[in-house]
């Protein structure tokens, strides 16, 4: 009785001793969840706070608020954006942990007509609806900082964007600390600040439309004061700090004098030349299209600080140029005067440029040149060796004729280079005098009033190709729950928000950039196309010489028949017409088997390597296991 | 201490050797093997996806070990129960706690062999691109979690019942509602029972895949640890529990 009372005391004893270690299992990983205990084994360290931020944070001397606004009660929330927010959490976690006291963090739930929702519209997070007319509940994910009376919001944040959260952030947290910004002023040839269009002209030309600023621009001014410079300026305020050209066409001497000496007292110049804008002519109307479309050049300036800059040619690059499919019934077409550059091309040791790895280059020109005396030249980006500098009209042929008629330089040239240091004038007389002052009296500003060589120590960093920041070379724009979301595509803004922040001295902000966008492409692939488009080349150009002549003459023939009085043509002639179009055939069937031959080596590779890998491995435990029990058979046989 | 450690390695390395005994063991390998590559290869469209990485491999991990864990460790238990040489086992001076680790671990070592021969992927990988190494690293401690937490399961299964068949199936279905767990379909099904947000909550972070994809990111969080080894001691637990109850009786 004793030993059966202890038997089922055991058994119940083990069946609840099951639930309870049940509830303790779910209990553990409940309690542990806000322990945020992690090892970031990535190369790039993408989940740690970066140098950047830490060097900020450390840096703090008022305390900052962080107001985390997340719906996470509503139950249609998508699952993607509930860990997101989960994510969003643990690294504002790694905010607090590296600043102490001087940020602290609140988690607010905006529900419905809840003091949280009243808080979050105040700051400007907005509830994205999820009902597809705006229908239903709202749902909060976003974050805003204040420190005093400044506040920043990051009103929505999309996981399409989650490479930058970092530097969202940290950005966020610095504006508010330092409400004042740098002035950032632009002058262009083109509507990049955007275009208001009078009512009047929209009447008349409705397809014209608000253009809005470039993308570009609306990132420098989360940073920036930006303001517009007038191409005609003969001054340049005294506020700015940095001074960027975009496509500087055609200034007038006053202008080139009033950068002349912006740069000698000290300011900072970021200019984007360009030998072929792309931009230009998309805005012109239909008759100009026929002129090649203009360049940008500094003209004197570029003399004086010791740097050519040639505007009739863009330049060709084999090794980086890039596969852009144009129609969806054919396969991706080469073009070899948009670049796209990756790191072997970028500089690895300048702060500005560092951790980019995809910068592309839109027929861009090179820069010739090492620099006056007093001045240093760092080249921040480069072609291959394998590039070529053709003439501006090559650019409106197609890829292929420009790869057929390649021919290499076999030196790598300069698409970006900085300069620093002590500066000459251009204007060594002073003053232009202005055109239209033909009064006779001598407006003369004494020669002495100009600078002649820099007060304090300039820097100047010159871009070959002004598209390369235009909307559609740097970014996608879509479309969540209504809110436009702007991603990325390349380097490209990263490029110039590094170069325009060097230049304005806020280098932390600089280490934080771009983690996270790295591409890692199949290299070994990537290089066998590069040989195989250079070793079929001649090929594929005496082929397609081939089927223009043949066309040519099937043309020829069959123009002879409209002259000709009879109705029909001559035995002769159409036999030799069906020789032609026979010919024509079996050459293009010939290109196409080389173009075959393109992939052939690159497919071969492929299939070995999934040979070996499905099946190296699996035969050869088979032949292991085979060849044991061989072994053991002999061994049991000789017992 | 070091006694209990040694007998229970003892028994592991008993049954590893009993394992490459066995044609099945290749074979099992074998068939791993292959269906790793072929869905890394085909489904995955590994080449296609021009991306040095190895997650068109990983990814498949957690559904092929849904189906071949459980095949590996129905024989766990089941096997000795059928043929009475359970009760021979704890007649030996090596306590249960003992037998259930030992055997676990055996298993576990077995499907990390089998882990560790697609070693030739890394060597691809590494060959056609620049990856993230550490990326790597937490993708295969993530993979050998999972295989772990499966193969516990199905040590829990397989000590239930004499067949394997049976042990098989049940192993099977407990690690697809693991998997399911945080699957929106299933968390939804949960809320319309009522319950509140953080049952909803607990029910998801029970997601075999929730814990698995974050590793996959290269991170190492403490939580997916816990959750990991907490889901296998559990299940060895109630091994033991399942396994003294049948003893009493």
């Amino acid at each position: 009785m004793e030993k059966r009372k202890k038997l089922i005391q055991a058994y119940l004893f083990s069946t609840l001793g099951v639930v309870v270690a049940g509830i303790a299992l779910i209990a553990v990983n409940v309690i542990l969840d806000p322990l945020n205990l992690r090892m970031d084994l990535t190369e790039e360290h993408l989940f740690t706070l970066s140098d950047g931020t830490r060097a900020i944070l450390k840096g703090m001397d008022t305390p900052v608020n962080i107001r985390f606004y997340f719906s996470k009660d509503v139950a249609q929330m998508p699952v993607h954006l509930k860990t997101y927010a989960g994510r969003v959490e643990d690294i504002l976690k790694e905010y607090r942990r590296y600043a102490g006291s001087n940020i602290e963090i609140q988690r607010l739930n905006p529900q419905p007509d809840s003091d949280a929702e009243d808080s979050a519209n105040l700051d400007g997070v907005v509830g994205q609806p999820l009902g597809a007319f705006g229908t239903g509940d709202r749902i909060y994910l976003g974050i805003a900082i204040s420190c005093l009376d400044q506040t920043v919001a990051l009103p929505f944040l999309s996981p399409d964007r989650e490479n930058l959260l970092e530097y969202d952030i940290t950005r966020s947290i610095y504006r508010v600390m330092h409400p004042e910004k740098p002035k950032l002023g632009v002058l262009s040839s083109l509507p990049i600040m955007g275009e208001m269009v009078p009512p009047q002209m929209m009447m008349q030309m409705p397809n014209m439309s608000q253009k809005p600023p470039w993308q570009a621009i609306e990132e420098l001014k989360g940073n920036f004061d930006v303001v517009e410079v007038d191409k005609t300026a003969d001054s340049i305020d005294g506020d700015i700090d940095v001074l960027m050209l975009v496509h500087p066409k055609d200034l007038e001497d006053k202008t080139l004098y009033a950068i002349d000496q912006f740069v000698l007292r000290g300011g900072k110049l970021l200019a984007f030349l360009d030998p072929m804008s792309m931009i230009e002519s998309q805005e012109q109307s239909p008759q100009q299209r026929f002129m090649p479309p203009g360049a940008s050049s500094l003209g004197k300036l570029l003399g004086a600080w010791g740097i050519e800059f040639d505007t009739e040619k863009v330049v060709a690059d084999m090794e980086y140029m890039t596969r852009i499919r144009r129609r969806m019934d054919a396969g991706p077409e080469a073009m070899p005067l948009v670049l796209t550059l990756t790191s072997e091309a970028i500089n690895a040791d300048d702060p500005a440029t560092s951790q980019l790895e995809n910068v592309l280059y839109v027929f861009g020109g090179v820069f010739k040149g090492d620099g006056a005396e007093g001045l240093t030249k760092t080249v921040l980006l480069h072609t291959s060796e394998e590039c070529q500098l053709v003439e501006k009209y090559m650019a409106q042929r197609s890829g292929e004729a420009i790869i057929k008629e390649f021919s290499s330089a076999e030196r790598e040239q300069e698409l970006c280079v900085r300069l620093a240091g002590t500066f000459k004038t251009a204007f060594p007389d002073g003053k232009p005098a202005a055109k239209d002052d033909d009064k006779g009296e001598a407006k003369e500003e004494a020669a002495g009033d100009s600078l002649k060589e820099s007060a304090t120590p300039g820097a100047v960093v010159l871009v070959g190709d002004s598209d390369m920041i235009y909307d559609n070379f740097c970014v996608q724009k879509g479309s969540i729950f209504g809110q436009t979301i702007v991603q990325p595509i390349n380097d490209n803004l990263t490029f110039l928000q590094n170069l325009v922040e060097q230049l304005s001295g806020d280098s932390n902000l600089i280490g934080i950039r771009s983690r996270g966008t790295l591409s890692r492409p199949f290299e070994v692939v990537r290089s066998m196309q590069a040989e195989a488009e250079r070793r079929y080349q001649d090929r594929i150009k005496a082929l397609e010489d081939e089927v223009a002549e043949t066309n040519r003459k099937i043309s020829e023939l069959q123009r002879e028949k409209k002259q000709g009085e009879k109705a029909l043509l001559s035995a002769e002639q159409q036999e030799a017409i069906r020789k032609f179009r026979e010919k024509k055939a079996e050459t293009n069937r010939q290109l196409k088997d080389v173009r075959k031959k393109f992939r052939r080596d690159i497919d071969s590779l492929e299939n070995r390597l999934m040979v070996v890998n499905i099946g190296l491995m699996p035969l050869l435990v088979a032949l292991g296991g085979i060849a044991l029990a061989i072994v053991k058979r002999r061994r049991l046989v000789r017992k | 201490m070091s006694k209990a450690v040694s007998n229970t390695l003892t028994i592991t390395r008993r049954e590893l050797a009993g394992y490459f005994a066995s044609p099945v063991a290749y074979v099992f390998i074998v068939i791993f093997l292959l269906l790793c590559g072929f869905f890394t290869f085909m489904l995955g469209n590994f080449f296609a996806r021009n991306e040095a990485s190895l997650s068109s491999f990983f990814v498949w991990h957690p559904w092929l070990y849904m189906f071949l864990v459980p095949a590996a460790g129905m024989r766990l238990w089941a096997e000795e129960r059928r043929s009475g040489t359970l009760e021979l086992l704890f007649t030996m001076p090596i306590s249960p706690v003992q037998a259930i680790v030992g055997k676990f671990l055996a298993g576990w070592l077995f499907m990390g062999i089998a882990l560790l021969l697609t070693f030739p992927m890394i060597v691809t990988v590494a060959y056609l691109g620049n990856p993230d190494g550490g990326v790597i690293i937490t993708g295969y401690i993530g993979s050998f979690l999972v295989a772990g937490t499966y193969l516990a399961v199905s040590s829990m299964t397989s000590a239930m019942t004499r067949s394997q068949v049976v042990s098989f199936i049940t192993s099977v279905v407990i690690c697809l509602l693991l998997i399911l767990a945080g699957w929106p379909p299933v968390t939804n099904l949960v809320l319309k029972w009522g319950a509140m947000n953080w049952l909803v909550e607990g029910v998801a972070g029970l997601s075999v895949i929730f814990h698995y994809d974050a590793m996959q990111r290269g991170v190492v969080d403490i939580r997916d640890l816990v959750y990991f080894l907490t889901v296998i001691v559990f299940s060895l637990f109630v091994t033991g529990v399942v396994l003294k109850s049948h003893r009493a009786g």
